[in-house]
């Protein structure tokens, strides 16, 4: 297999071509420690938040699956 | 749309924490009693299987011993309930297709052979009760850290998902993993479903049908009525999942807006959306609640009868809205109203029936005789607006 860290991130720049969002700030601003300022930048702090927009007890399921 | 983003943002999410980031919070396939976790490759001009499940150990078998092997493993077409196929690969269903063909008729053998042939019309249906593919069961329940081409590969979701076994033993462990937690809604319909198709497989081998033939006309439009309502109802059934809701407002399946009720006796609402790319159009009947797209809240239903865009902003108009309806300023959200179960399999009862009739005009193949009517101008103008 290639280097994860490589393919996830040659995958996010072929992504956000054109979307004003580099690549290299794209983690930052998903988790919220860079402002999300374009509609590409709200998607990928959407996905990253949405876990922690549903109920505990919900998540609690689906993390049961992986533990 | 953008769910692309939203999927590299669960990505990224995923990489910081080493953790799958789930998509669902519930389990997309159904538990079933009893998995069969198979793979097969060609070894020369022979099919070799290697299988296992739970309570049998891993044994590998080639040409007819392998069909022996599958049948030792309860995967027969008089089974009192059929197995459930695991596996990781894609080319193994088309492999143990070809595994079959080499049954006699009549033989033990031939009853392995007809359930792989139940196996291989119940492929694509959803709900895992005949065939799953775990890598595509995964990729729908979780996203990883890597990028999509890495997720068709079974080793990623092994590494992700703690399963240390590389062979067939470790597919019943995804399995158990896939399965874990509530169902979503609408599972057991289709596991029912299922189950009364490998009846009807069951009927139809003792009757002597032969599932190498093609199909005849009436079968194959039968297969396909219940192809389409399998997927509309699972479908529905994601859009029962908060975390899948999240996901569907970025491809515009699910909507959120502001509610405005207008107060009159058509009882219309209208919604201001949060974004422009809605799929919902005039003539969609849609359900919603009041509140954020994950939250739970008591449905009402109405449907839409305009949509405009105001000043940047796309705003539906929600007709006949019944039960719980938004108060002015409140959040609401909609999607499609989802098909009845009922009202599918009653459908397809009126379908069977149009083709066993010897004189309908499906099974004649007449042209109908067209019968003629006059036609109210709203419905011609309606006509005339959709072309």
């Amino acid at each position: 297999m290639s280097d994860p860290a490589t393919d996830l991130t040659e995958h996010a720049a072929r992504l956000l071509v054109g979307t004003g969002v580099d690549a290299a700030d794209a983690a930052s601003i998903a988790a919220g420690h860079l402002p999300a300022d374009s509609a590409a930048a709200r998607a990928l702090r959407d996905g990253w938040t949405a876990p922690d927009t549903i109920p505990p007890l919900l998540l609690g399921r689906a993390a049961e699956a992986t533990s | 749309m953008t769910a692309e983003w939203f999927d590299l943002g669960q990505r990224f999410r995923a990489a910081t924490t080493g953790v799958p980031v789930a998509r669902l919070s519930h389990a997309p396939i159904a538990a079933t009693p009893h998995p069969v976790a198979v793979r097969a490759h060609l070894s020369g001009s022979l099919v070799t299987v290697t299988a296992c499940a739970p309570g049998n150990p891993v044994a590998s078998s080639t040409g007819p011993h392998a069909l022996a092997l599958l049948a030792s493993l309860g995967v027969t077409i008089t089974a009192s309930s059929p197995a459930t196929l695991l596996t990781d690969a894609a080319t193994t269903l088309p492999l143990l297709r070809r595994l079959a063909l080499t049954a006699s008729r009549g033989t033990a053998e031939d009853d392995t052979a007809a359930h792989i042939a139940w196996w291989l019309d119940r492929a694509d249906f959803p709900g895992g009760r005949a065939v799953v593919e775990t890598p595509d069961a995964c990729r729908l329940r979780w996203v990883t850290g890597r990028a999509p081409a890495a997720e068709t590969n079974p080793a990623t979701w092994r590494h992700w998902l703690d399963v240390s076994d590389d062979g067939v033993a470790g597919l019943l462990t995804l399995h158990q993993r896939l399965t874990a937690g509530p169902d979503l809604p609408h599972l057991s319909v289709l596991s029912e479903d299922d189950t009364w198709a490998f009846g009807a497989a069951q009927n139809q081998h003792a009757d002597g049908w032969d599932w190498r033939r093609p199909d005849a006309t009436s079968r194959a439009a039968l297969g396909l009525r219940s192809r389409c309502d399998a997927a509309d109802l699972y479908a529905d059934a994601l859009l029962a999942d908060p975390l899948y809701r999240a996901r569907a407002v970025h491809t515009g399946h699910v909507v959120t807006g502001t509610a405005d009720p207008l107060g009159d006796r058509l009882k219309r609402t209208r919604l201001t959306c949060a974004r422009l790319d809605a799929r919902l159009r005039p003539g969609s009947e849609v359900t919603g609640w009041v509140g954020a797209p994950t939250d739970s809240a008591p449905h009402f239903s109405a449907t839409v009868t305009a949509a405009e865009v105001e000043h940047g902003h796309l705003t539906l108009t929600l007709s006949g809205v019944t039960g719980p309806a938004p108060a002015s300023g409140q959040q609401a959200t909609i999607h499609a109203t989802g098909p009845s179960p009922y009202r599918q399999r009653a459908g397809r009862k009126s379908y069977r029936a149009l083709y066993a009739a010897r004189r309908s005009w499906l099974t004649t193949g007449r042209t109908p005789t067209p019968t003629r009517r006059d036609v109210p101008l709203d419905v011609l103008v309606a006509g005339a607006d959709a072309d």
